[in-house]
């Protein structure tokens, strides 16, 4: 069952699921989105890069720089 | 020593025979166990810890939280490598040295291990990332509150009224618990923040250094408590919560090195 009617926003709470759980990846998306002054529901391709390089920026803290910015690679190229 | 399992086996073994030892061993064999268990598991722990270090490549926030905590492992670490010195080589009465020259790198350790919690705490809650309930972060809070009356009224100021202790030791004595008591709220959030990941190898790092933090508090507290009295003498059984807090966190460096590496295995 998908957790969002907008694609993109589906795909990025694919790709971050598995490592944050349910809450926490609803939670960041959300979070994110709104640091950007859009709504989650609405990601555009055009969003792509600056969601991707502050999830990246969440992300590091517990995965390391390296990782975070493969996810922001993986996020960029949706 | 990068597998998680091993590591865990290892520490059931150190703390298994530190039990056994404090049950069945007396005397000065006691004391050499007591004494030289801390400085293995602080070297055990900057291995852990250093394994995350060496793993990341680029020096960013992430990097200098864990090379915070590498330090005041290695200032814990010469700590207690000096006072296994003076009370099992020299032979010295501690509790007539009382503060020693360990103490100073005990209290470098803990700035560097405060400095790094908090940075983690700072670096999440700028990063967007959920923060998790208000109330929670303020029942934290209101809990460590009344932990600090509670210790201010029962230990630290009969410390600060004693007329036979001296300016150093009540500032040494005092230290301890103040700061403890801090690392506490800290490690309770950043436990409560990390718990709302479901994934537990991303969370266990950051809970294993919270408790940690934790056990060094009790021993803390208990050590300033029963040392105030008089009463305190190596080989006492709450000893075991710096070794149990060393391994913890050595633990934590091994998880972490095992999730970041699991990552990128899966690229």
């Amino acid at each position: 069952m998908n957790a969002y009617d907008n694609i993109l926003t589906q795909k990025i709470y694919d790709l971050i699921a598995p490592y944050l759980g349910d809450l926490m990846a609803k939670g960041a998306i959300r979070s994110q989105c709104k640091k950007i002054g859009i709504d989650d529901n609405k990601i555009q391709r055009h969003d792509l890069p600056a969601l991707a390089q502050n999830m990246a920026k969440a992300m590091n803290l517990f995965v390391g720089a390296e990782n975070a910015e493969m996810l922001a690679a993986r996020i960029k190229t949706l | 020593m990068k597998n998680v399992r091993n590591f865990w086996i290892l520490s059931g073994i150190i703390v298994l025979f530190n039990i056994v030892a404090y049950v069945f061993i007396e005397g000065n064999t006691l004391l050499i166990i007591s004494d030289l268990l801390p400085v293995v598991c602080a070297a055990l722990s900057i291995m852990g810890v250093a394994s995350v270090i060496n793993y990341l490549k680029t020096f960013d926030i992430t990097k200098k939280v864990w090379m915070l905590m590498l330090i005041g492992l290695v200032f814990n670490f010469v700590a207690e490598l000096l006072y296994f010195v003076f009370e099992v080589i020299q032979q010295r009465n501690m509790d007539d040295f009382f503060p020693s020259y360990a103490d100073p790198f005990w209290i470098i350790g803990f700035v560097f291990f405060f400095v790094s919690i908090i940075s983690m705490i700072i670096y999440y809650l700028r990063s967007g990332m959920p923060h998790g309930k208000t109330q929670i972060h303020l029942i934290i809070i209101f809990s460590t509150i009344v932990l600090a009356i509670l210790v201010t009224n029962f230990l630290l100021l009969p410390i600060a009224r004693d007329p036979e202790t001296s300016l150093a030791q009540k500032a040494v004595s005092l230290f301890y618990p103040i700061t403890d008591i801090s690392v506490v709220c800290l490690s309770l959030i950043v436990m409560y923040i990390v718990n709302q990941f479901s994934n537990r190898l991303f969370s266990m790092p950051w809970i294993l250094i919270a408790l940690g933090y934790l056990f060094f508090t009790a021993s803390d507290l208990i050590y300033s408590y029963l040392s105030w009295q008089d009463d305190y003498s190596a080989g006492n059984f709450f000893d075991i919560g710096w070794n149990a807090g060393y391994l913890l966190i050595g633990l934590a460096g091994i998880y972490q090195f095992n999730l970041m590496k699991k990552i990128k295995e899966e690229r």
